[in-house]
């Protein structure tokens, strides 16, 4: 105690080193711990969106781009599935439950999920305002989207077809929004939910346009925009008004009514993915395998194709991780030559404490803990900034949706131990030298 | 009280330094006088232990303080000698009064409060033990190294060259003060110097220039 107390006096004696040595080692241990706020945010983040779905069963492509499209709503879909396939995945034994997923569309870059009352209860997403969509063409909306469109319940929206905020607008087939869901900082915050047969309504009315805008991943040129040339859209109107029609146009009308008719006899409507979950564990091993091999579809687990897609953006955690480690490194180069000009200056006290009878032992303690204390302070300091940068990022950037989290991470427990150590080491070799220090000689030079 | 004999201390090849056999008694005041070199410091440094002696034995209080270990000698000193320097040394950092008890305290050894109470009354300094080091005069820093000499309630004081600095009223002052609190406490002193100021108030003597 008494150690301490002399360990605290002597640094509050120099403030201005003082406060240099742990500014230093703050800056290092802030970016670590930003880094790991990020890191963990995205997990938990990662976590929740996958919100315990077993598989992602979709069109043929890349799985990656199957779970991103259909789980994460982060990239283009990879084709549709017809709905009878996808019953038969339902109807398996080891499928607990499944949910459908139908794309097609967006509002202001918030895309419309044709999905059912599962896929919010999935989410353990609640109503907070109005009322859950009963019809078709009804939507309830995440509360990002709210709060970004200004949309309310009652209120009117036409989507815009594909990914992009600007495209083909469905003008003929307006959504009512019944409902607004609570914030529960998951991919459902930034959704627009309806039912699968609004999206089905909405793109068979124009399936004039050469495939089935379900699936939203090609984009044909003709149909989205571009008055201009003249467009299946121009034409039908042109039809309707009993206009007369250029040669280009005729041909055009005619090929849309040879698809028409080709359409009549695919009966079969088509979903985008099919979300499944397990009642067994051993599906794990063998669903995807029958999946795969068997049908036209492809099975992809959530869990592994993210573990890729983590190795992936790992290489630049690390890359940020070494760059703070090197900071704290340097920081502790600071500390060492601190410490080192400091035992110069006031050797001579140690050598009275020595003479006075303070043993050996105590004055290598004296200087490990005001290396110690250094550091410590330090983390304190970098726990309170990286809460306060926490807090201007994400009110910078609502993107993100770092959740801030009051508690001290584990890993910053840790961080604690490591800079301790660290400040305990960068002290060894000026508490050495006070160990070894020769009272007399010392004593004799004054 | 102190007694050493064949005292023989060896720097690396460089020096080698004999001393006359010791004895004094409990209670008794001596001087310490030599030339420079001559070893008045070392000799100092051998009796409070700072140093090991080549050869020879000290005996202090009926230890023999050449045969404990390093940690055995530190804790000796702790509790057996108080040692005023020729320079003022003091923690700068710590007031004057926490100074007093700092090295007793990391030695683990027991505060008498009411001793140092009595102790700064003595010395006329109990207005200043919260002041600074730096804060303070020669004179009163020099009060301050008699009172933390005689904290830890010593055996032994051993000074080395204490008035080397001090202006005559302030070495007489100084013998004064030392003597009679040495003889109030009961305690042996010793002192290294070539102040022939001292002459007057200290009667034995040991020449270390007539080995």
């Amino acid at each position: 105690m008494e150690l301490l107390k002399l360990a605290i006096a002597q640094l509050r004696a120099k403030p201005f080193n003082t406060f240099l040595s742990i500014i230093m080692f703050t800056i290092g241990m802030s970016i670590i711990g930003i880094l790991m706020h990020f890191e963990n945010s995205a997990q938990k983040r990662i976590e929740q969106d996958i919100a315990g779905i077993d598989l992602v069963v979709g069109a043929k492509g890349s799985p990656l781009q199957l779970i991103l499209s259909s789980v994460f709503h982060a990239d283009y879909p990879t084709g549709n599935i017809s709905i009878s396939d996808a019953e038969k995945i339902e109807k398996h034994p080891l499928v607990k439950n499944t949910i459908p997923i139908a794309l097609g569309d967006n509002f202001k870059g918030y895309r419309i999920i044709g999905t059912n009352k599962d896929y919010a209860n999935t989410y353990n997403a609640h109503l907070g305002e109005g009322k859950w969509n009963k019809q078709v063409m009804e939507v309830v909306i995440g509360s990002k989207v709210a709060s970004q469109t200004g949309l309310k319940p009652g209120d009117k929206f036409t989507g815009v077809h594909g990914f992009m905020e600007h495209g083909h607008a469905h003008d003929q087939h307006p959504y009512l929004v019944t409902g607004i869901l609570n914030e529960n900082n998951s991919v459902i915050d930034r959704l627009i939910l309806t039912q699968v047969e609004s999206v089905w309504d909405v793109h068979n009315h124009n399936k004039h346009c050469e495939h089935d805008h379900a699936d939203g991943h090609e984009h044909c040129d003709h149909c989205s925009h571009n008055h201009s040339t003249p467009t299946i859209e121009n034409v039908l109107e042109k039809v309707a008004d009993n206009e007369e029609l250029s040669a280009e146009e005729m041909h055009l009308y005619n090929d849309h009514k040879g698809q028409l008719s080709e359409h009549k006899h695919d009966t079969d409507e088509q979903i985008t993915s099919l979300l499944v979950f397990f009642n067994n564990p051993m599906a794990t091993t063998t669903l995807p395998g029958i999946i795969n091999q068997n049908t036209v579809m492809q099975a992809a687990s959530p869990a592994i194709e993210l573990n890729r897609l983590m190795t992936l953006l790992g290489v630049g955690f690390t890359t940020l991780r070494i760059l703070a480690w090197l900071i704290i490194a340097f920081s502790a180069i600071n500390l060492l030559v601190h410490m080192l000009n400091r035992l110069n200056l006031e050797l001579f006290e140690l050598a009275l404490l020595r003479s006075l009878g303070v043993s050996r032992f105590k004055s290598l303690l004296l200087l490990l803990v005001q290396g110690a204390l250094l550091a410590s302070i330090g983390w304190i300091f970098s726990i309170i900034t990286t809460r306060v940068m926490l807090v201007i990022i994400s009110a910078f950037n609502t993107d993100m949706g770092i959740s801030l989290s009051n508690s001290i991470l584990t890993s910053e427990i840790y961080l604690l131990f490591y800079a301790i150590a660290i400040g305990c080491l960068s002290a060894l070799i000026p508490a050495v030298k006070a160990y070894n220090t020769n009272i007399h000689y010392l004593l004799n030079k004054l | 009280m102190i007694c050493t004999k064949d005292l023989r201390i060896e720097y690396k090849g460089r020096k080698r330094l004999n001393f006359q056999d010791i004895s004094i008694n409990k209670g008794e005041q001596w001087l310490l006088k030599g030339d420079s070199g001559t070893g008045k410091t070392t000799l100092l440094h051998l009796l409070s232990g700072i140093l090991s002696p080549t050869s020879g034995s000290i005996e202090i209080n009926d230890i023999l303080i050449n045969e404990l270990s390093q940690s055995e000698n530190d804790q000796f000193r702790a509790e057996t000698i108080g040692l005023i320097f020729q320079k003022n040394l003091f923690v700068s950092s710590l007031s004057m009064y926490n100074n007093l008890v700092v090295a007793h305290k990391l030695a683990g050894t027991a505060i008498d409060k009411t001793y140092i109470a009595h102790l700064t009354d003595e010395l006329n300094i109990t207005e200043l033990i919260n002041k600074r080091p730096h804060e303070l005069s020669q004179g009163e820093q020099q009060r301050f190294s008699i009172a933390r000499a005689l904290v830890n309630q010593p055996k032994i004081i051993l000074a080395d060259e204490p008035t080397s600095s001090l202006d005559n009223t302030n070495c007489q002052r100084f013998a004064d003060i030392i003597s009679k609190v040495c003889n109030t406490h009961g305690v042996t002193l010793l002192i290294a110097t070539h102040d022939n100021r001292l002459d007057a108030s200290i009667n034995n003597l040991i020449n270390l220039n007539l080995q």
